[in-house]
C-alpha cells in the first residue's frame, strides 16, 4: 500500500482525512511542517505529501521547499481553501508544486492524482 | 418749563407789602388828619392828645423811610402801639365820638399777619376791653367831654378827620383784599400757565412717544423679517446637515463594502474549512453506507458525524458574522453582545491573520451588552484588529481583554506592532489619513471607528509608542 503523508493544522480534517484514505493508502498525518519533515525522516519511502497552505509557524509552500531540499523526487499536493494565490501560482510554475486543490476537495479526484504515475 | 422767578410771591413777602402800603396810607392820610387836626386844634385849643398825633405821625414817617429795614413785626407792633395810644388818647378828650376806634376792625388783620388767629383775637379783646372801658367811664358819668358837643360837631374840621379815619380803614382793607385777590389772581393764571406748559409737555411726550413706538415697531417688523431669513437659512442648513448624515452614511457603508471586499477572501477560506468537513463526512459515510459497514466503525461514524455538525456550525457562523456585519441597519437600540462582536469579527479577520501572530482573548467572566448598532460594531472590531494584524510584521500578539467596571465596557486591544509615531498618532482618526500605500487603504477606518464610537455614547483612546506596539481602549456604556 502506498504511503502518503497529509499535513493541516486543523485536527477534524485530519481526521477525516485519515478515515477516508486509510482504506486505499497508509496514511501518515501530522498538524505542522515540523511534525511533517520529522514524519518523512522517519518514512523515506513517502511517495506523495498534502499539505494545507496556511498553518501556524511554517506555511505549506515553506514545508515543501524544506521536504524538497531532502526529498526532491517525491509528489507534493497543496490542499487548501484559498483561491489560486499567487504564492501557489508561482510554486506551481516553479515545478514545486505537482498540484493544487481547492478545499472542499473530492475525494475521487485527489486519489487520481495520487495514483497518477 | 422755565418757571418766572421774579414773580412768585410768598404770602411773607404779600403781608409786608400790605404792611408798607397801610404804612404809606397811614402816613399820607394820618398827615392829611394832623393837617385838620391841627386846624381843629387852633380853633378848640391843643391838647396832649393833639400833640401826640405829631409824635405819631413823626414814628410813622420814620417807619416809612425805614420800612425795607424794619421787620414786619415792628412795623405791625409800631401801628398798634401808636393806634392803642391814639385810642385812649382819643377815647379820653373825644368819648363815643373818638375817630381812631375805626381803627379797630382793622387791627386783627394785622396781628394775623405776623402772629396767630387767636393772638390778633387776643389783640382785639384787649383794644375792645380798653373801649369797654372807656364805654363804662362814659355811661358812669366819669367822663366828661371838656367841650360843647355840638361845636365840636359842627366843625368841619372834625368831619374831616372822621372822614380821614374812615378813608384810612377803608382803602386800609380794601388793599389788602385786592392784594390778596390779585395774589390769588396771579397764582390761578400762574397755575393755569403751568397746567397748559404740562399739556403741551404732556402732548409733546405723547408725540415723541408715538414716534418711538413707530420705530419700534418697524425695529420688530425688521426683527421679523430677520427671523424669517433665519429660519430660512436653518431650513437650508437642516437640509444640508440631511444630506451630510446620508452622506456620512454612505460613506459608512461603502468603508464596510471596502472592507468585506478585503475580508472575502479569508471569508471564503473560512467557510471552505467547515464544507471540506461536511465533504469529507460525506465522503466516509456514503463508503460506509455502500459497504454496510456502519456497525463495525460506530467509532468513525461518531467523528463523520461530529464533523458534519462542526462544519455546518462554523459554516453557518461565518455567514452569520459577515451578515451582521454586512447589515445596512439604522437602527441604534440593538442588542450588542460585545463578546459575539468581538468573536465574529475574529472569525472573518482569522484567515488573514498571519501565521505567527498569537491572539490572547481574556474575556469578562459574563456575557455583556451595550446599546446600539451591531453591523457597526462588528466594523469597530474588524477595522482594529485588521490594523492590529498589519502592524504586526511578521511574529506577534494580539491580546483583547473586556472588563466590565460598574455601568462601563472596557475592551482593550493590545499589540506588539510597529507603534505609531506621536505626529501620525494626532492623526489617526482625521478621515483619508493612512500611512498605507495607494490602495491598500482608504484612510477612513480608525475615523469610522472613532464616529462609531461616538454615536454609542463611547470613549476611544489610543497609545503607541514605535517599536512595541500599540494599545486601543474602548470604553462604551453597558446596557
Amino acid at each position: 500500500m502506498m504511503k502518503i503523508l497529509f499535513i493541516d493544522d486543523e485536527e477534524i480534517n485530519v481526521e477525516l482525512f485519515k478515515i477516508n484514505f486509510s482504506i486505499d493508502f497508509e496514511v501518515l498525518t501530522g498538524c505542522s511542517g515540523l511534525e511533517g519533515l520529522e514524519l518523512l525522516n522517519q518514512n523515506p519511502e513517502t511517495k506523495v505529501i498534502l499539505t494545507d497552505l496556511k498553518m501556524p509557524g511554517m506555511n505549506g509552500i515553506e514545508f515543501i521547499k524544506k521536504a524538497k531540499e531532502k526529498f526532491p523526487n517525491k509528489k507534493y499536493f497543496i490542499v487548501t481553501g484559498f483561491g489560486l494565490t499567487e504564492e501557489i501560482q508561482d510554486a506551481i510554475e516553479s515545478g514545486l508544486i505537482h498540484r493544487y486543490f481547492r478545499k472542499p476537495f473530492s475525494i475521487k479526484e485527489l486519489k487520481q492524482a495520487i495514483n497518477e504515475k | 418749563m422755565k418757571v418766572k422767578k421774579d414773580e412768585e410771591l410768598n404770602i411773607e413777602q404779600l403781608q409786608n407789602r400790605i404792611i408798607n402800603q397801610a404804612i404809606l396810607a397811614f402816613l399820607i392820610i394820618g398827615s392829611t388828619s394832623q393837617i385838620f387836626e391841627t386846624f381843629r386844634s387852633i380853633q378848640f385849643g391843643f391838647s396832649i392828645g393833639s400833640i401826640s398825633g405829631y409824635v405819631s405821625l413823626f414814628f410813622v414817617v420814620v417807619c416809612y423811610i425805614f420800612r425795607k429795614r424794619i421787620p414786619a413785626v415792628f412795623k405791625v407792633s409800631l401801628m398798634l402801639f401808636i393806634i392803642f395810644y391814639e385810642l385812649i388818647n382819643n377815647l379820653y378828650s373825644n368819648s363815643f365820638l373818638a375817630s381812631v376806634k375805626f381803627f379797630i376792625p382793622i387791627i386783627p388783620v394785622f396781628v394775623s399777619f405776623i402772629a396767630s388767629y387767636k393772638k390778633a383775637f387776643m389783640v382785639l379783646t384787649i383794644y375792645l376791653t380798653l373801649y369797654c372801658f372807656f364805654a363804662f367811664l362814659a355811661t358812669n358819668g366819669s367822663l366828661n367831654l371838656e367841650y360843647d358837643v355840638n361845636d365840636y360837631i359842627s366843625s368841619p374840621s372834625t368831619w374831616l378827620v372822621e372822614l380821614s379815619i374812615i378813608l384810612l380803614t377803608s382803602v386800609g382793607l380794601l388793599t389788602i383784599t385786592r392784594s390778596f385777590v390779585e395774589s390769588l389772581s396771579n397764582s390761578y393764571d400762574e397755575i393755569k400757565q403751568h397746567r397748559d406748559n404740562l399739556e403741551v409737555l404732556v402732548r409733546d411726550r405723547t408725540n415723541k412717544l408715538a414716534t418711538i413706538n413707530d420705530e419700534l415697531k418697524s425695529t420688530n417688523d425688521e426683527l421679523i423679517d430677520k427671523s424669517e431669513i433665519i429660519e430660512h437659512q436653518n431650513q437650508e442648513l437642516k437640509i444640508t446637515l440631511q444630506h451630510l448624515k446620508e452622506t456620512q452614511s454612505q460613506l459608512l457603508q461603502s468603508e464596510k463594502m471596502a472592507s468585506l471586499g478585503i475580508l472575502t477572501a479569508g471569508v471564503a477560506h473560512e467557510i471552505n474549512n467547515p464544507l471540506n468537513y461536511i465533504m469529507g463526512a460525506y465522503d466516509g459515510l456514503r463508503h460506509h453506507f455502500e459497504n454496510k459497514s456502519f456497525s463495525e466503525n460506530s467509532e468513525q461514524i461518531g467523528v463523520l458525524i461530529n464533523a458534519l455538525k462542526v462544519g455546518v456550525d462554523r459554516s453557518s457562523a461565518i455567514v452569520r458574522g459577515l451578515s451582521e456585519f454586512s447589515r445596512n441597519s439604522k437602527s441604534h437600540d440593538e442588542e450588542c453582545d460585545i463578546h459575539a462582536i468581538i468573536n465574529n469579527s475574529y472569525t472573518m479577520l482569522r484567515n488573514q491573520m498571519k501565521e505567527q501572530i498569537t491572539v490572547n482573548k481574556e474575556f469578562f467572566t459574563s456575557d455583556i451588552f451595550t446599546k446600539g448598532n451591531v453591523g457597526n460594531l462588528h466594523q469597530v472590531f474588524i477595522n482594529l484588529l485588521s490594523n492590529s494584524n498589519q502592524s504586526i510584521e511578521n511574529k506577534g500578539e494580539i491580546t483583547i481583554v473586556t472588563t466590565c467596571e460598574n455601568e462601563k465596557i472596557i475592551v482593550k486591544i493590545i499589540d506588539t506592532g510597529e507603534g505609531i509615531s506621536p505626529d501620525n498618532l494626532k492623526k489617526v482618526t482625521d478621515p483619508f489619513f493612512t500611512t498605507k500605500a495607494p490602495g491598500k487603504g482608504t484612510g477612513l477606518g480608525l475615523s469610522i471607528v472613532y464616529n462609531i464610537i461616538k454615536e454609542h455614547q463611547g470613549e476611544i483612546e489610543i497609545t503607541s509608542e514605535l517599536g512595541k506596539g500599540t494599545t486601543v481602549v474602548i470604553e462604551l456604556p453597558k446596557k
